[in-house]
């Protein structure tokens, strides 16, 4: 009988798994059509209505923004995101900081340290024993090759059979964007920070969608609505995200625009003025270490192909549905003072980064000074490897103390007996010792 | 999904595994026997694949996701004691909603004010689970507040886009299937009752 209750026991994560199994290979139903083009009403701008942001609405008219101060109290970042003790902000020099406390408006950050990610990753000088100005500014088909495979070129390209060739070749590339917040608008091209409907956003995610694109990359742009434009767009934009897995992407970016005065997300690239990019990392999600390593490992790429392109990094307080793929990244697309078409100019070169990180298409000839130099197809994601190695490590003795602790919890007598047991074997393993050294001793006499 | 990422898909994997064998527990915990539990958990899983049911001007169902949950809410509804525990667990629907609903519509956007200011996806959890226990110490009212508070929520948003002249905007109640919003807040919501529970019950006797 005790064999048959154990075999149940087992029984039970088995059928779950074999479940898990079926549903992940299941054919689409509509729910996942619904992500794709769905069909609805076309919203104008002139049905237009005010609501709130990340800050509310009053707060936005009258300018009121979080600042992020140093201990010196000099500015590190202006941002219309909720800022509270113990996020933290990696600027664009990779300075992390730490939030210790907010007065108002006004929060207070220390320096942690800065953050080496600059040097590590993705070129393959020190594993490969080559500098980025080692390559070849052509297109190298054998390069992305290898690096669509994820494989480390070692010293010199190896050979491969044509059927390999082929195979690495067709291999998909698939990016998905979404919008949580779809009123979020441009103040200077949409005449207003806010549009029940497709906001400005929408059409950045366009022009995101269109840059991959010409680099041949697939996209699945979902444009579903989730309004009301509130906080429970998250709870309604997280069936946009399944639906999007079921297509099993390489990355998610769900595209936004912060509030912040337009000084704070221009920079000059290349001679024109653009809106930066900056990454979101929720701290309430379980994978947040996987997560926060891949958006350093972009941004370490970002700063080599343009520097200055992306923000930094905001550590909040939230999930943004990152439990459901560590590999997705909220991004603020400028803010709303900024024009949309800086935005879409931003965003279009961080279509550039995106499309050299994960499938080594290289940026276009004539773009910026040191192209030549990061012209190679990089894609090294050993980092964020690494940390989702961890994480699983984590998860694991999360898992085993939980139900552990859950069972002591039900059943007191039991950790009498677990505690009687462990005196009793390490007593007899301490006589088992002593003995063994007074023998030792007596032969060594 | 690129090839060589194998840290991340089993990191996927295993996230959804944990949760689904915490759905699989709550289930037994309300009062369900483990066939039954696990049957509801397959229908479940296996009803989110089907389409969506459209209802009504943009409004939709997802079978595994709403069906399957709200069978055992209204089960646990009609199997309830007492009438009083009816009452609570009904309470504790109405506070969940209108408390998740004032802080979504009210505060900012992102969360963080506060300490409990917590995640859109895990604040429902909260407030139904401290609801539910203030009430009456009831995992069960936990599992019904959260699932059906959510669920009125999202049915609000609905009808707050058809008042504002939109009626083709989609709301999937019970959208996401196992891994949506409503179905989360449940099982997270009768493990915080539980864990405070057991915790409080553990300290009492000793």
């Amino acid at each position: 009988m005790d064999v048959l209750k154990k075999s149940k026991n087992v029984f039970s994560p088995i059928i779950i798994l074999l479940t898990m199994v079926v549903y992940f290979c299941l054919p689409e139903g509509e729910l996942l059509a619904s992500a794709g083009e769905p069909d609805q009403e076309k919203i104008t701008v002139s049905q237009a209505v005010h609501l709130q942001a990340e800050i509310e609405n009053h707060e936005i008219i009258e300018e009121l923004y979080y600042r992020l101060l140093d201990e010196k109290g000099r500015q590190i970042t202006v941002t219309g995101k909720i800022i509270r003790p113990g996020d933290r902000y990696l600027d664009a020099c990779n300075n992390l900081y730490e939030v210790y406390r907010v007065e108002d408006y006004t929060a207070y950050a220390r320096l942690l340290r800065s953050e080496a990610i600059s040097s590590s990753g993705y070129f393959l000088e020190g594993k490969a024993g080559r500098k980025p100005g080692d390559f070849v500014s052509g297109f190298d088909h054998n390069l992305l090759l290898e690096n669509q495979g994820w494989k480390i070129l070692l010293g010199r390209v190896e050979e491969q059979s044509a059927a390999e060739d082929l195979a690495a070749a067709e291999r998909r590339k698939l990016v998905a964007i979404y919008h949580t917040h779809n009123a979020e608008s441009y103040l200077p091209s949409d005449g207003t920070h806010s549009i029940y409907g497709q906001g400005g956003i929408h059409k950045v995610g366009q022009a995101f969608t269109a840059a991959l694109e010409e680099k041949e990359v697939d996209v699945i742009h979902s444009e579903q609505l989730h309004l009301p434009h509130d906080r429970g767009a998250y709870r309604r934009s997280r069936n946009t995200v399944l639906a999007l897995l079921d297509h099993v992407p390489d990355v998610i970016f769900d595209l936004h625009r912060d509030a912040a005065p337009i000084e704070e997300y221009s920079v000059e690239i290349e001679g024109d003025w653009v809106a930066q990019v900056q990454f979101v990392v929720g701290r309430q999600n379980p994978a947040f270490h996987v997560t926060r390593q891949f958006a350093y490992d972009l941004k370490a790429l970002a700063d080599q192909v343009y520097p200055g392109l992306v923000k930094g990094v905001f550590m909040g307080w939230g999930n943004y549905n990152q439990d459901l793929m560590p590999l997705k990244l909220l991004l603020e697309a400028g803010g709303h003072q900024n024009s949309r078409e800086a935005a879409k100019d931003g965003i279009e070169l961080f279509s550039d980064v995106v499309a050299l990180y994960f499938y080594g298409i290289p940026v276009e000839e004539g773009q910026g000074e040191n192209k030549g130099a990061i012209r190679p197809p990089v894609g090294n994601i050993e980092g964020t490897e690494a940390a989702a190695a961890q994480t699983v490590f984590g998860l694991i003795l999360l898992v085993a103390a939980g139900t552990g602790g859950f069972y002591l919890l039900n059943n007191p007598q039991a950790a009498g007996r677990i505690k009687g047991k462990a005196k009793e074997n390490l007593s007899r393993i301490y006589g088992h010792v002593s003995g063994f050294l007074s023998r030792l001793k007596g032969k060594n006499r | 999904m690129q090839a060589g990422y194998t840290g991340i898909t089993i990191l996927i994997g295993l996230l959804a595994l944990v949760y689904l064998g915490l759905l699989e527990r709550v289930l037994e915990r309300m009062n369900l026997t483990r066939k039954t539990a696990l049957a509801l958990l397959l229908l479940a899983l296996l009803g989110s694949r089907l389409p969506t049911v459209t209802l009504y001007a943009g409004l939709s169902i997802n079978l595994g996701g709403m069906l399957v949950p709200l069978g055992v809410a209204v089960y646990l509804l009609v199997t309830a004691g007492t009438a009083r525990e009816r009452q609570r667990a009904l309470l504790t629907i109405v506070i969940v909603t209108v408390i998740v609903w004032v802080i979504d519509r009210l505060f900012p956007l992102e969360p963080g004010l506060f300490a409990l200011d917590i995640d859109p996806l895990f604040l429902p959890a909260l407030v139904a689970a401290a609801a539910a226990y203030a009430l009456g110490r009831s995992r069960r009212s936990a599992f019904i507040g959260a699932l059906l508070g959510v669920l009125l929520i999202d049915l609000v948003a609905w009808g707050e886009n058809l008042v504002r002249g939109f009626r083709t905007i989609p709301v999937t109640l019970g959208g996401g299937g196992v891994f949506g919003a409503a179905l989360v807040a449940a099982v997270l919501a009768v493990l915080l009752a539980e864990a405070v529970g057991e915790i409080r019950e553990s300290l009492h006797r000793r």
